[in-house]
């Protein structure tokens, strides 16, 4: 039969059909990713767990991040958090689903702690207050982080899973701190190697373990012991040698002056106070790690090239500190006044020249390289000009 | 002729299993650290003379390392894998 002919109406006369492979329409295009605040995952206002959500990654993560953002920018980040809070839509909600409970806790400890630096803001020396309790807020936060990092989990979300989190996690700090210490300690015995050695061993035990079973909980301690023995040669502690513990060294004649002091690690005093000093002395000092103290009599020009690889150098009453801080004070002396010349070095610490050990200002601003004080003191010709 | 009813392992799925075998954290964790020690040996050992110019980089690195790799790893964790 001609096609062209067919009776739609009769259905045997229809043109057989040929088998077709269903094959299922292209699935429609993804929805643009649009950047939503979480229901399902929220702690204040959903914005850490919806950036999330939208990165692909750990929100832990986030918040992490975002309370360091907090903290740099001086609360101008918690400014952004709250636009992002007025300003970024909250997530869909899926057929059928049901919006879920608050949770009432978080939503209550966010409300204190508003509250408290509202608090802090307005009543007189609530800066104080504020700043004295910002350390150990950070502390628990640091402890949660650790604990998440650890044990790959978060916290259990109640009161007695965060203290246990905050507990362990501070736990494991304080004994990083202390290998952090030991570290230090370590290269400045004499024991580098040693240090070097196990912290590599460690470092290739942890490359191991990723193949075969995971060993994280050494991260943070080899990475302390590390870190300290890294301070510590930076510093060029090891330099000095195993010295360590407190010298004290009173010499009464110029004769008794020896002409080079030195300190693996801890406090280092040499008082010349009772020297009849006379002409021009040379003293060498050389310091690892710790606390470097020179007490020179009145009337006596003190002329310096100090050295610290991270801490603080002072003559008398002018300062500086930093990382590889250089303070030269090539000061001459008049007629007929002493001079004292002191080569001084710190690895890490602090390096002081002064006439005694009262009226000391700890809370001295190290950055602040100036006359702090009235700049007495120092018997020599013009003023003791600084070069930090 | 019979054929194995199984499909052999296409390229990214062995490539996959093998990343799931591997803890990414221990690997950079312990890369940077092997790295530091390796580092504090050669100081000791005076080839080279390691300043905090470097180490404090190479400090944030490892840090940052072992965040990184633990956030881009999701919220399973060891338990997850």
């Amino acid at each position: 039969m001609d096609s062209e002919h067919r009776n739609p109406d009769d259905p045997d006369d229809t043109e057989p059909t040929e088998p077709v492979a269903s094959t299922p329409p292209p699935p429609p295009p993804p929805p643009p990713r649009r950047l939503t605040r979480s229901r399902s995952d929220r702690l204040i206002g959903g914005v850490g767990g919806g950036l999330a959500q939208h990165l692909g990654v750990d929100p832990l993560l986030v918040r992490f991040g975002l309370g360091v953002l907090f903290v740099i920018t001086g609360g101008a980040g918690l400014l952004l958090y709250l636009a992002a809070w007025l300003l970024v839509p909250d997530e869909d909600l899926a057929p059928g689903q049901s919006e879920p409970p608050r949770r009432s806790r978080w939503a209550t400890i966010g409300g204190v702690a508003a509250l408290l630096a509202l608090v802090c803001i307005i009543i007189p020396g609530g800066f104080f207050v504020g700043w004295f309790a910002l350390p150990f807020a950070l502390l628990a936060l640091i402890g949660l982080a650790v604990w998440w990092l650890i044990l790959g989990v978060p916290a259990e979300r109640t009161g007695r899973g965060v203290l246990l989190g905050i507990a362990l996690g501070l736990t494991v700090l304080l004994v990083s701190g202390l290998l952090f210490f030991a570290g230090i300690a370590g290269v400045a015995g004499g024991g580098g190697l040693v240090v070097a050695a196990i912290v590599t061993a460690a470092g290739l035990t942890l490359v191991a373990s990723a193949f075969v079973r995971p060993l994280r909980w050494l991260i943070i301690p080899a990475l302390a012991l590390g870190l300290g023995a890294g301070t510590a040669v930076a510093a060029g502690v090891e330099d000095v040698g195993g010295s360590t513990g407190e010298r004290f060294y009173r010499p009464v004649t110029a004769e008794a002056i020896r002409s080079h002091y030195e300190l693996g690690a801890g406090h280092l005093l040499i008082d010349l106070r009772d020297v009849d000093l006379t002409g021009e002395r040379r003293i060498d000092v050389d310091l690892g790690a710790g606390h470097a103290e020179i007490l020179v009599p009145e009337g006596v020009c003190v002329a310096s090239n100090l050295h610290a690889g991270m801490g603080a150098l002072e003559l008398f009453d002018h300062g500086t500190g930093g990382i590889d801080v250089d303070r030269v004070d090539a000061n001459q002396a008049p007629v007929g006044t002493p001079r004292l010349v002191v080569t001084g070095d710190v690895g890490l610490g602090y390096f002081e020249i002064d006439h005694d050990r009262d009226g000391r200002n700890w809370d001295r601003d190290w950055h602040d390289d100036g006359d702090l004080g009235d700049g007495a003191g120092n018997a020599c010709i013009g003023d003791a000009d600084a070069q930090g | 002729m019979e054929t194995s009813a199984t499909e052999p392992a296409t390229h990214a799925s062995v490539t996959q299993m093998r990343r799931d075998d591997v803890d990414i954290v221990s690997l950079v964790g312990g890369i940077a650290v092997a790295t530091l020690g390796a580092l504090l040996l050669l100081d000791v050992l005076d080839a080279i003379h390691l300043r905090f110019a470097a180490l404090a980089p190479l400090a944030c690195a490892a840090l940052g390392g072992v965040l990184l790799a633990r956030g881009l790893e999701g919220g399973g964790g060891q338990d997850g894998r």
